[in-house]
């Protein structure tokens, strides 16, 4: 087991609350959340990335659970065991491309242990996700959308952190780049060990999951 | 050092009037005035080639002091333009509105009082002008009156109305 | 994290430079103040030495100081030759230097004195005054012209000078019957010697013949020189008189008999207290000068905080792809403060480099123009304080941004 939420409720400020459904995510389990925008997909990512603190319910990562864990546990928990996938924007402009990437395993201690030559690690996973190595040279600003969303998730899988959380990656990518897109990412991911979770508001996305959860259909 | 840092300060915000800048020509001139009010025919009794003991005898100096309090009396009514120095005598304010034009900075305060007739009382009742400091030097242009009249620091013989005041600088101030 | 600051900082160099420079220029304006405070007085300080009192006409002692050692005003009153006579006979005394002002020659005061001026007048602890040329003056008709007199009039051994009547503002009443001409010129000093015109008492009194009440009568060429004796040549009065006792035991002893003088008003004043006294007078000038600096160096730390709240703004993308990698919030925050702390450490070595490389530069300009020598030093002991409170100020200040980055994160989360 990876991944366990059990009564997640939020309350946001302006007093609207948000119950969550009870998720189960195993060791090779691709998973999709479906909702519209401000169903509270990314709130979701948020706490079961350990960077929102939890005011109802519990969330827990190989079973250590969140609300007995301190701020400063939970980042560390986040580097070691969490690689996070935004919807744009994932990429810092003044850094490389492979310093980009390194940012995966740079505020973790031992998944940088697991990765023992970095620029070779980082080449296989360019080369799985189709890309060229000499991407690497680029300034970040000349890839373009699609390439910097690779980019990412080669980020996000450095070091092969057992959950994948990925915040509506595709939206800015059109129909057929989403789908090749979404083919490599799941090639890449090993089964034994990882699990993904997605959100998007976007149902054509579930054909490349085994497990599609409805937020629109579970919402209070 | 920081005594010329300081006055060169103080000597700035107190002098922040216009001044104005004189050869050495347009200087004598200014200076000149003097010398119309006490004529150096004054001084004609001074023997061509004079020694030391002549100098001092008290019939030589009383004859100085003598010349020093003759008034020339056509002077009244000229208009003249002359430097000096101010010692302000009735002020309003940071305006001065009566003063005593002398040739020597200090002189009334520092130094001995300058003769009678190197004297000008400056009258300026409606329209003051800035009080300056005993040692700046002064342009004033105005209308000689003659008369006499009394103050504590010096007497006073010529009067001077219709009078404006300008500030004056030398050349070599500059480098202070 | 340095690589990442760096990185971060090199892509906002614009802003970040800008404000380094703000914060920069405004320790320059400290440091300036401080150092030339300093130099100043020590500068006073090292006017002048060796002279146990000095004797003038009863006026206020600070004003004598000033006019006597600083040249600065105008003596008041004068005291008698017959005076200063009486005191020379005095068995505490061991040296008397009679000197007269009141003349000037080009903006430059003259001052007459006697011979034995370069002998017992010393400066800057003790240091003597020697001659780069010539020697003094033998004859009434010679002068010692300061470093500075001789560099900016050009003159040499020989050269001739005729002096004006009054301080530098006299309007054109020149002693332009006598010439003098340069026997000797002094080696710099860092005083107001340097800019001081030496002649002998007689040569003074000599072109002074002939004139009264400011007025010339007539003018040297009428008088006959034989008539007079070299005797009658002394001046009866003088402006004040350096004194040297035998023993520094005798000071007060001394300063209080001559307070008690009966054939004169005259006072005896001791160098080193009025100095102080006019110390503390000009130090507050000074510290309004210094609390200008510190209110602008305050405003300088404002606008670095705002640009450091500002830029988090920008930064607001960077900052949550860390937070997103398993950064914490603390991090973050450690961010912030070490831009702060490069920024104020970067301004403060910046300034006193700069400080430091100009006054050493200019050292020759900022002598003439403000009269002293900065000491070529790179950082003091109180400079090396005053710096630490300033960067700590700044490393404080910025706790302000750190903390609403730190909050932002813990309760907003990544989006």
């Amino acid at each position: 087991m990876i991944l366990n939420t059990n009564s997640l409720q939020y309350t946001y400020q302006n007093g609207k609350v948000i119950s969550f459904p009870d998720i189960e995510i195993k060791a090779g389990q691709k998973v999709l959340i479906i909702g519209f925008s401000g169903s509270g997909k990314t709130t979701l990512l948020n706490l079961i990335a350990g960077a929102l603190k939890i005011q109802s319910g519990e969330v827990s990562l190989l079973g250590n659970s969140y609300s007995s864990m301190s701020s400063t546990e939970l980042d560390r928990l986040r580097a070691d065991h969490i690689g996070y996938i935004f919807q744009t924007l994932n990429l810092i402009p003044f850094l490389s491309v492979a310093e980009n990437i390194s940012l995966g395993v740079k505020f973790s201690h031992s998944r940088g242990l697991l990765v023992s030559n970095l620029t070779v690690e980082i080449e296989r996973l360019l080369k799985s996700l189709g890309l060229d190595k000499e991407v690497l040279d680029n300034p970040v600003d000349n890839l373009s959308i699609g390439q910097q969303q690779r980019v990412a998730v080669a980020r996000a899988l450095l070091g092969s952190p057992n959950l994948i959380l990925a915040d509506e990656p595709t939206s800015a990518l059109d129909q057929d780049s989403t789908n090749n897109f979404l083919n490599e990412v799941m090639q890449t991911f090993n089964p034994e060990s990882q699990a993904i979770l997605m959100v998007s508001h976007d149902l054509s996305l579930a054909p490349h999951f085994d497990t599609v959860i409805d937020f629109n259909k579970a919402n209070v | 050092m920081v005594n010329k840092f300081i006055v060169v300060i103080l000597l700035f915000f107190s002098s922040v009037s216009f001044a104005k800048e004189v050869s050495d020509e347009y200087l004598s001139q200014l200076v000149d005035g003097w010398n119309l009010l006490a004529p150096s025919e004054l001084y004609d009794f001074i023997p061509e080639n004079i020694d030391y003991k002549t100098m001092n005898s008290p019939e030589f100096q009383k004859k100085i002091d003598n010349a020093g309090n003759q008034i020339n009396s056509l002077m009244d009514g000229k208009v003249i333009e002359i430097a000096g120095f101010m010692v302000p005598l009735k002020t309003k304010g940071s305006s001065v509105t009566q003063f005593l034009l002398v040739p020597e900075a200090g002189q009334c305060i520092h130094v001995p009082p300058p003769p009678l007739n190197q004297t000008l009382l400056v009258e300026m009742p409606e329209n003051p002008t800035n009080i300056r400091d005993i040692y700046i030097p002064i342009i004033v242009t105005g209308k000689v009156s003659v008369g006499s009249q009394s103050f504590d620091i010096a007497d006073s013989g010529y009067s001077l109305t219709d009078v404006t005041v300008e500030n004056l600088t030398f050349k070599y101030e500059d480098d202070l | 994290m340095f690589k990442l600051l760096f990185k971060s900082i090199r892509s906002r160099i614009l802003p970040v430079s800008l404000v380094t420079i703000t914060l920069m220029a405004s320790m320059v304006l400290l440091l300036s103040i401080e150092r030339i405070q300093k130099a100043t007085e020590e500068g006073f300080n090292q006017s002048i030495s060796g002279v146990d009192a000095i004797i003038g006409p009863r006026s206020s002692s600070l004003e004598l100081v000033l006019y006597t050692v600083f040249h600065i005003g105008r003596p008041t009153n004068n005291i008698t030759m017959q005076t200063v006579d009486d005191i020379k006979q005095r068995k505490d005394i061991d040296w008397l230097v009679p000197i007269a002002l009141g003349d000037s020659h080009q903006g430059f005061r003259v001052i007459a004195t006697e011979k034995n001026y370069f002998q017992h007048i010393k400066y800057a602890g003790d240091r003597s005054l020697s001659m780069s040329s010539g020697s003094a003056f033998n004859q009434i008709s010679e002068a010692v012209i300061g470093a500075d007199v001789a560099k900016k009039l050009n003159y040499k051994i020989g050269s001739s000078l005729q002096i004006s009547h009054g301080s530098g503002e006299s309007i054109g009443m020149k002693h332009d019957d006598f010439s003098f001409k340069v026997s000797g010129i002094l080696n710099k000093t860092g005083t107001p010697i340097d800019q001081a015109i030496f002649v002998d008492l007689k040569g003074y009194e000599l072109i002074h013949i002939g004139w009264q009440s400011g007025k010339k009568l007539f003018s040297l060429d009428r008088f006959d020189m034989s008539s007079i004796t070299n005797d009658e040549l002394t001046p009866k009065t003088v402006t004040a008189a350096f004194v040297g006792l035998k023993s520094k035991l005798t000071l007060f002893k001394f300063a209080k008999s001559i307070q008690k003088y009966s054939d004169e008003a005259i006072s005896a004043v001791i160098p080193g207290i009025a100095l102080s006294q006019l110390w503390s007078v000009i130090g507050l000038v000074d510290k309004g000068f210094e609390l200008l600096s510190w209110i602008i160096i305050v405003i300088s730390l404002i606008a670095m905080v705002t640009l450091i709240i500002s830029s988090i703004e920008n930064r607001k993308r960077e900052m949550t792809i860390y937070r997103a990698n398993g950064a914490s919030a603390f991090f973050l925050s450690k961010l912030v403060v070490f831009e702060a702390l490069l920024i104020g450490v970067t301004a403060i070595i910046g300034a006193i480099v700069f400080v430091t490389i100009v006054s050493y530069l200019a050292t020759d300009q900022i002598n003439v123009a403000l009269g002293i020598t900065p000491k070529f030093e790179w950082v003091s002991l109180e400079e090396v304080k005053i710096f630490g409170i300033i960067l700590l100020a700044g490393v404080l200040s910025s706790l302000v941004p750190a903390i609403m980055v730190f909050r932002k994160n813990i309760h907003h989360g990544l989006s």
